[in-house]
C-alpha cells in the first residue's frame, strides 16, 4: 500500500524552497564520494544531473541505451526554453511564470512544485550561457528572446531551430567531462530492464547490454530515472522510435506509484500519415500559426484540389471558432478542433486526416520573400517528406501525440513512492498538470536535474543511512533471472507477427479509443481489446535471432510488452477521471460550445495508481491538490 | 609540444612547409631554364655561375633534397596512417566535391617523383643520353664550361623524351593546382574574402609554370631554339 | 516502385561481412529510406530471418544516430539531408540500391549497418567541454556576445555528431567534426580560457582514435548534413599552431 506525502514545506509558495533548502541535510565533501548514484537516461534530466551530482563528489553510474549519451530525444525540441528573466522589460516575473503553467495546466499541477521551476528557470539560462550554449542574441550582443506558444510575454531563450539539440550539447559536454575525469562510469548501449529493491529502498538496476546481450546488475545508493515519456504507447507519435515506458513502467511494477497518465499531449502542427509505412510523425514549430490559417472545405468528402476550392466553400474553423484567438488558439483547442473536421468527413489529403495550413493569404500580404525568411526550413522540411511545395499549394497538418504530462508520482523532493528512487524530467509527474505549455519541457528537465535533485538527493542520503549493498544480495540475482528469463520467453515464442504490428495494432486502438477525445464506451473497448492483444503478443509474437548479440527486434519486443500492459492503465485512468481537463479530453464532459468542462469538486487530484499485479485492476490514489495562490478557473480562449 | 610534435596536424604543416619550399625551387629553377632564350651563352654562363658557388651550392643541394625526403617521408607516414583508418572499403564508393588532384596526390606525387629521378639521370647525371652529356663551350671571358644549350636542344630534339616531361609538368601542375589552395587550409588560412584571390593565384602559378617549363621543349620542337655553330 | 537491394550484412564485429541482395516490390514514393528498410525487415521477420540492423532514432533529422553509405555517399543522394529525412521519391523504380555501414578503424561494425561510434564521444571527454560547475555561472547577459560570433558558433554547433565526414573523407579523418565541434566552443568569449588545451587535447585524442589525416579534399562538408564549413578545420588548424608554438 503506497502513501503519497508529498513532503511540500510549509510557509508561502513564494519562500519554500529557500526555507527547504536552508533546512536540508547536507553530506560533508569528503563523505560525498562514498556514494554511489545510479542515473538512467541522458536527455536533459538525465544529462544534467548526472554531471551535476558527479561535479558535487558523488560517485555516478550513467546508463543510456543510445550509442552515446548525446542522442537522447530532448535533440529533437525545436521552439525553446522559457525563463522568467524579464530581460524584454515586458512585465515578466517569477510569479508570471508561475501563474501562466499553473493555468496552462488546467489546474492539475502542484503549486509549490511549479513555482520551484519558475523560480530556477533563471538560473538555468545562465548556466547553458556558461557552457557555451549559443542562445540566439540581438546585436548589442544581449540575449534575444520571443514569444512562444500563445504567451504574452516574450520569455522564449532559443538557438535557431534547434533549442533542444543545443541544450543537451551543453549537458552532454558537461557530463563528457566528468567521464574524462572519471567521476561519471558511462554506459552506453546498455538498457534499464528492472529495479532492485532491498528492504524497500531502490538499491539498483538490471540492465542489458544491447552488444553482448549480457544481462547485468549495479548497486548504488540511490536511483534516478530520467527516461522520458511514453507518446509512442500510440505508435505514431512526434518522439523518437526507442523511446519507451519500460524504466518507469517497471519501477512501477516493483511499487513506484504512477500519477496521471492519462494526461497525452496532442501537438496540432505535424505532418499528417502518408500510408501504413509510417513508422513516426514529424513536428513542424507551432510558429507556422502566426502567419498560416487552417482550413478545410464546406463540403463533406470535397476532393478538389485546393486552389480550386473557393474562399466561400472553405471552413476556417479556428477562426470561426475562436475568434479573438484564431488560428493562435492553444494546442489542445486547435487539435481537437482538427479531428472534429475530420471526423466530420472534411479532412483533406489521402485518407482524410489532414487539414489545410494556407500561406497563400501570408505571400501575398508579406511577399514570398518574408515567409521564406521566416520559416524556409521549415518549408524545405516540409518538402523533404512530403515532395509538395507550400509556397504553391497549402500545407496539410495533423494533429500528434507529442508530449506526457504523466509519469512516476514525486514527492517534492522528486523522489517516487519507493524510497531512494528518484523521477526527473519528462518521467515524472510533476510541473505541467494536464497540459504543458510550449518551451517548459526543456525548463523542467534541467531544472530537475541542474537545480533540483543535487540538494534533495543529498538530504535522501544523508537522512537514511541505509547499509551499503552488493550485486551479490539475492535481490539482484533474482531480478537478472526475472530479466533473463523474460528474454528467453520472448525469444522462444517464435509466433507469427512481428513486434512491430502488435505496436502498430496498439497504437491504432489507443489513438482511436483512447486519443484526442475519449468516451467511457471508447475507453471500454480498449480495455477489453488490451488484454486480448496482450495475450495474442505472448503467444504468437515471432523475436528472430538470440540474445546474445545486438537483437533490436527483441528490445523492441520487450518495450512493446510492457507497452501492452501500460496503455490499460492509461485507459483506467482516463475512464474514472470523468472531466475534461487540458491533455484529457472526455466528450461527455463539454460545454454546451464543446469546450473542456472540469470538474474540481470530484477531480482536483493527482491520480495515483499501485500496480496489484498482473491482469489485477491497479488500485487508485489520490493526491489533493490545493490552490492557494493562483485561484482556480476555466480557461477561455473564445 | 610534445602532443605537437606526434600529431597528424604537425605532419600537415611540415607538407606544406616543404611542399611550398620545392615550389620556390621550381620557380628559380625555372627562371634559371628560360635564360635558354637568351642563346647558348647566357645559360652556360648561368650553369658556370652556380658551379662557382661551390660550398654554397653544396648546401642547397643537400637543403633540397632534405626538403624533398621531408615531403616525401611524410606524406609516406600519413597516406599509411590514412589507408589503416579504413581497412575494409566500400563496394561503391563516389566522391561528392572533391577533385581528382586532391583525390590523387600521393598517385601524383610518386609520379613527380619517378620523373625527378629520371630528369636527374638525364640531365644532371647525363646516363640518359651520355652522347650529348660532354658538349663543352667557350664562353665570351674565354673559360671552357659544359654546353648545357647543345645538351638541352639535342635531348628535346626526342619527341619521346618530349612527352615524357610533357606529362610530368603536367602531373606537377596537377599536383599544385590542389597543392596551393590546399597548403593554405592546412595553415589556417581560409575566409571568404582571400579564398579566391588564394584559388586564382595558384591556378595562376600552376599555369605559369607549366607554360615555362613548357616552353622550351616546344620551343625547340618548333625550332625557335637551334644549335648554334660549336659556340666560341 | 520495385527496388533491387544490395545491402552489407555482418553477423557481429568479429565475422566478416558481404553484400547480399533483397528485391523488394512494394515501395511507395512517400516512404522515407528507412520505413522501406522497415518494410523489408518486416519481410524478412516473416520469412523467419533477421532483420537488417541499423541505428535510427529520432527520424527527423537531428540525433545523428542514422548512418548509412547509399550508393556510395553518406546519407544518400539528396543534400543537407539525413538518411531518415531522404524519400523514396529520389529514386527511380527499378534501382539498385547499394547500403553499407560507415566505414573506419575508429568506427568498427557492431552488426550489419550498426558502427560504433564512441570514439567521438572520446574525443569530446578530453575537451569538447567548457568548465563550468553547475551553480558557478553568472547572469546570462553578462557577457554580450556579438551576434555574428553567437550565430558563426551556431552554425559550427549545428554538427550532430552523425560520422558522414569521416565515412565520406577517402582518408577516413574526423576533422571536420572535431573542427565544427572546437568553433562552437572557439567563438564564443565563454570558450576562450580553454581554447588552447581544448584543441590540443582534442587533436590528440582524434589522432589516438585512429582517424586519418586531413588532406583538404573537402568531401566531408558536402556529405555534412548540416553543412557545417571546412572554414572551421582552418581555425582548428590555426588554432592548434597556436597553442603548439606559443603554449596555451
Amino acid at each position: 500500500m503506497i502513501t503519497l506525502d508529498s513532503k511540500i514545506p510549509s510557509g508561502p509558495v513564494t519562500e519554500k524552497w529557500d526555507k527547504h533548502r536552508a533546512e536540508m541535510k547536507l553530506i560533508n565533501p569528503a563523505n560525498k564520494r562514498k556514494y554511489t548514484l545510479i542515473v538512467v537516461g541522458t536527455g536533459l534530466a538525465g544529462s544534467a544531473a548526472a554531471a551535476s551530482l558527479a561535479e558535487l563528489g558523488y560517485n555516478v553510474e550513467c546508463f543510456t541505451f543510445h550509442d552515446s549519451p548525446r542522442r537522447a530525444h530532448s535533440i529533437a525540441a525545436q521552439g525553446g526554453i522559457n525563463a522568467a528573466k524579464n530581460y524584454q522589460n515586458d512585465g515578466d516575473s517569477i510569479w508570471r511564470l508561475f501563474y501562466d503553467t499553473v493555468k496552462g495546466g488546467d489546474f492539475r499541477a502542484r503549486e509549490a512544485n511549479v513555482y520551484r521551476l519558475a523560480q530556477v528557470s533563471v538560473n538555468i539560462i545562465d548556466q547553458c550561457v556558461a557552457q557555451g550554449v549559443p542562445f540566439a542574441r540581438e546585436y548589442g550582443g544581449y540575449l534575444a528572446n520571443r514569444s512562444f506558444g500563445g504567451a504574452q510575454v516574450s520569455r522564449t531563450f532559443y538557438a535557431k531551430g534547434q533549442t533542444g539539440q543545443q541544450l543537451l550539447l551543453g549537458a552532454y559536454s558537461a557530463l563528457s567531462r566528468q567521464i574524462g575525469a572519471g567521476t561519471v562510469k558511462m554506459h552506453n548501449r546498455k538498457e534499464m530492464l528492472d529495479l532492485v529493491l532491498v528492504e524497500g529502498h531502490a538499491r539498483g538496476i538490471v540492465t542489458r547490454d544491447l552488444v553482448s546481450g549480457k544481462i547485468e546488475s549495479f548497486a548504488a545508493d540511490a536511483v534516478i530515472l530520467a527516461t522520458g515519456g511514453y507518446a509512442n504507447v500510440f505508435y505514431l507519435s512526434t518522439n523518437a522510435k526507442a523511446c519507451n515506458v519500460t524504466s518507469i513502467y517497471r519501477a512501477h511494477k516493483k511499487g513506484a506509484g504512477f500519477a496521471n497518465p492519462c494526461y497525452t499531449q496532442i501537438h496540432p502542427t505535424c505532418i499528417p500519415v502518408s500510408g501504413d509505412h509510417q513508422s513516426k510523425l514529424t513536428l513542424m514549430s507551432e510558429s507556422l500559426r502566426n502567419d498560416g490559417r487552417i482550413w478545410v472545405p464546406k463540403a463533406k468528402g470535397d476532393k478538389r484540389p485546393a486552389d480550386q476550392i473557393p474562399e466561400s466553400e472553405r471552413d476556417y474553423y479556428l477562426e470561426r471558432k475562436y475568434p479573438s484567438f484564431g488560428n493562435l488558439s492553444p494546442r489542445d483547442i486547435a487539435s481537437r478542433a482538427a479531428k472534429e473536421a475530420c471526423d466530420d468527413g472534411r479532412g483533406v489529403g489521402p485518407g482524410g486526416y489532414g487539414v489545410y495550413l494556407d500561406f497563400a493569404d501570408s505571400i501575398h500580404r508579406l511577399s514570398e520573400e518574408t515567409i521564406a525568411e521566416r520559416y524556409g526550413n521549415l518549408f524545405e522540411m516540409y518538402e523533404r517528406i512530403t515532395g509538395e511545395n507550400p509556397y504553391k499549394s497549402p500545407m496539410r497538418i495533423y494533429p500528434a501525440p507529442h508530449y506526457t504530462m504523466g509519469g512516476l508520482w514525486v514527492d517534492y523532493n522528486l523522489m517516487s513512492t519507493i524510497p531512494g528512487l528518484h523521477v526527473l524530467g519528462e518521467a515524472n509527474f510533476s510541473d505541467h498538470g494536464a497540459n504543458r505549455l510550449g518551451a517548459s519541457a526543456l525548463m523542467q528537465g534541467l531544472g530537475d536535474g541542474y537545480f533540483v535533485i543535487p540538494y534533495t538527493i543529498g538530504h535522501y542520503l544523508a537522512s537514511e543511512k541505509t547499509a551499503k549493498v552488493t550485486t551479490d544480495h539475492p535481490e539482484f540475482k533474482k531480478a537478472e533471472q526475472e530479466a533473463t528469463a523474460q528474454t528467453q520467453r520472448l525469444l522462444n515464442i517464435n509466433g507469427k507477427r512481428s513486434t512491430n504490428s502488435f505496436h502498430r495494432e496498439l497504437g491504432l486502438l489507443m489513438w482511436d479509443k483512447c486519443g484526442m477525445a475519449r468516451t467511457e464506451q471508447s475507453l471500454k473497448e480498449a480495455l477489453k481489446r488490451i488484454p486480448e492483444l496482450r495475450e495474442e503478443f505472448w503467444r504468437d509474437v515471432k523475436v528472430t535471432g538470440v540474445g546474445e548479440e545486438l537483437n533490436q527486434s527483441l528490445e523492441h519486443a520487450g518495450r512493446v510488452a510492457d507497452f501492452l500492459e501500460f496503455a490499460e492503465l492509461l485507459c483506467y485512468d482516463a475512464l474514472e477521471r470523468e472531466e475534461s481537463c487540458g491533455g484529457h479530453f472526455r466528450s461527455e464532459y463539454q460545454t454546451e460550445d464543446g469546450e473542456a468542462l472540469r470538474n474540481d469538486e470530484k477531480f482536483c487530484h493527482a491520480a495515483v495508481w499501485e500496480y496489484a499485479g498482473s491482469n489485477n485492476k491497479p488500485i487508485r490514489h489520490k493526491e489533493e491538490l490545493t490552490f492557494d495562490n493562483v485561484h482556480l478557473a476555466t480557461r477561455s480562449y473564445k | 609540444m610534445l602532443g605537437f610534435l606526434r600529431s597528424t596536424i604537425l605532419s600537415k604543416i611540415v607538407m606544406t612547409v616543404s611542399g611550398a619550399a620545392i615550389v620556390g625551387f621550381l620557380i628559380a629553377h625555372l627562371t634559371g631554364n628560360l635564360l635558354i632564350f637568351g642563346g647558348p651563352e647566357k645559360i652556360n654562363a648561368y650553369g658556370q655561375g652556380l658551379r662557382d658557388l661551390g660550398l654554397l651550392l653544396l648546401f642547397l643541394r643537400i637543403g633540397l633534397v632534405v626538403t624533398f625526403v621531408l615531403h616525401i617521408v611524410t606524406s609516406i607516414y600519413l597516406a599509411d596512417k590514412n589507408r589503416t583508418a579504413r581497412p575494409v572499403s566500400y563496394t561503391k564508393k563516389k566522391s561528392i566535391q572533391s577533385t581528382i588532384a586532391s583525390r590523387t596526390m600521393f598517385f601524383s606525387g610518386l609520379t613527380i617523383l619517378t620523373f625527378v629521378v629520371y630528369h636527374l639521370l638525364h640531365f644532371t647525371y647525363g646516363i640518359v643520353q651520355p652522347e650529348f652529356y660532354h658538349g663543352e663551350y667557350i664562353l665570351h671571358d674565354g673559360r671552357t664550361v659544359p654546353d648545357i644549350y647543345s645538351m638541352m636542344i639535342h635531348g628535346f630534339q626526342n619527341p619521346f623524351i618530349v612527352i615524357t616531361y610533357l606529362l610530368a609538368v603536367t602531373f606537377v601542375c596537377l599536383h599544385l593546382s590542389h597543392a596551393i589552395g590546399s597548403a593554405f587550409q592546412t595553415l589556417g588560412i581560409n575566409h571568404t574574402k582571400y579564398n579566391g584571390i588564394i584559388k586564382k593565384a595558384g591556378m595562376g602559378l600552376a599555369t605559369i609554370l607549366w607554360l615555362g617549363y613548357m616552353s622550351i621543349p616546344f620551343g625547340i620542337m618548333a625550332g625557335v631554339l637551334k644549335l648554334t655553330n660549336g659556340g666560341h | 516502385m520495385k527496388l533491387v537491394l544490395k545491402i552489407w550484412r555482418q553477423q557481429n564485429g568479429n565475422s566478416e561481412g558481404k553484400i547480399v541482395d533483397y528485391m523488394l516490390d512494394d515501395v511507395s514514393p512517400d516512404m522515407s529510406f528507412l520505413e522501406m528498410l522497415d518494410v523489408l525487415n518486416e519481410k524478412l521477420i516473416a520469412k523467419n530471418e533477421e532483420p537488417v540492423a541499423f541505428d535510427h532514432d529520432c527520424r527527423e533529422g537531428i540525433c545523428g544516430a542514422c548512418s548509412l553509405i547509399i550508393n556510395g555517399v553518406p546519407h544518400g543522394p539528396e543534400k543537407a539531408t539525413t538518411t531518415c529525412q531522404l524519400h523514396m521519391r529520389k529514386f527511380n523504380d527499378g534501382e539498385e540500391i547499394v547500403i553499407e555501414p560507415w566505414r573506419a578503424s575508429a568506427f568498427p561494425v557492431i552488426k550489419d549497418l550498426v558502427v560504433d561510434r564512441s570514439s567521438f564521444d572520446r574525443i569530446i571527454q578530453k575537451g569538447g567541454f567548457i568548465t563550468a560547475n553547475t551553480g558557478n555561472a553568472q547572469d546570462g547577459n553578462t557577457l554580450p556576445i556579438s551576434k555574428i560570433d553567437a550565430d558563426a558558433s551556431m552554425d559550427a554547433a549545428a554538427c550532430i555528431g552523425c560520422g558522414a565526414c569521416v565515412a565520406a573523407c577517402k582518408n577516413g579523418s574526423a576533422s571536420l567534426f572535431v573542427a565544427a565541434k572546437l568553433s562552437h566552443l572557439g567563438l564564443l568569449p565563454q570558450g576562450q580560457p580553454e581554447r588552447g588545451s581544448r584543441v590540443l587535447a582534442m587533436v590528440m585524442q582524434m589522432d589516438e582514435e585512429g582517424f586519418g589525416s586531413c588532406t583538404n579534399t573537402y568531401d566531408c562538408e558536402a556529405a555534412c548534413p548540416k553543412e557545417i564549413s571546412v572554414k572551421n578545420i582552418a581555425r582548428m588548424n590555426r588554432d592548434f599552431f597556436k597553442a603548439s608554438l606559443f603554449g596555451v
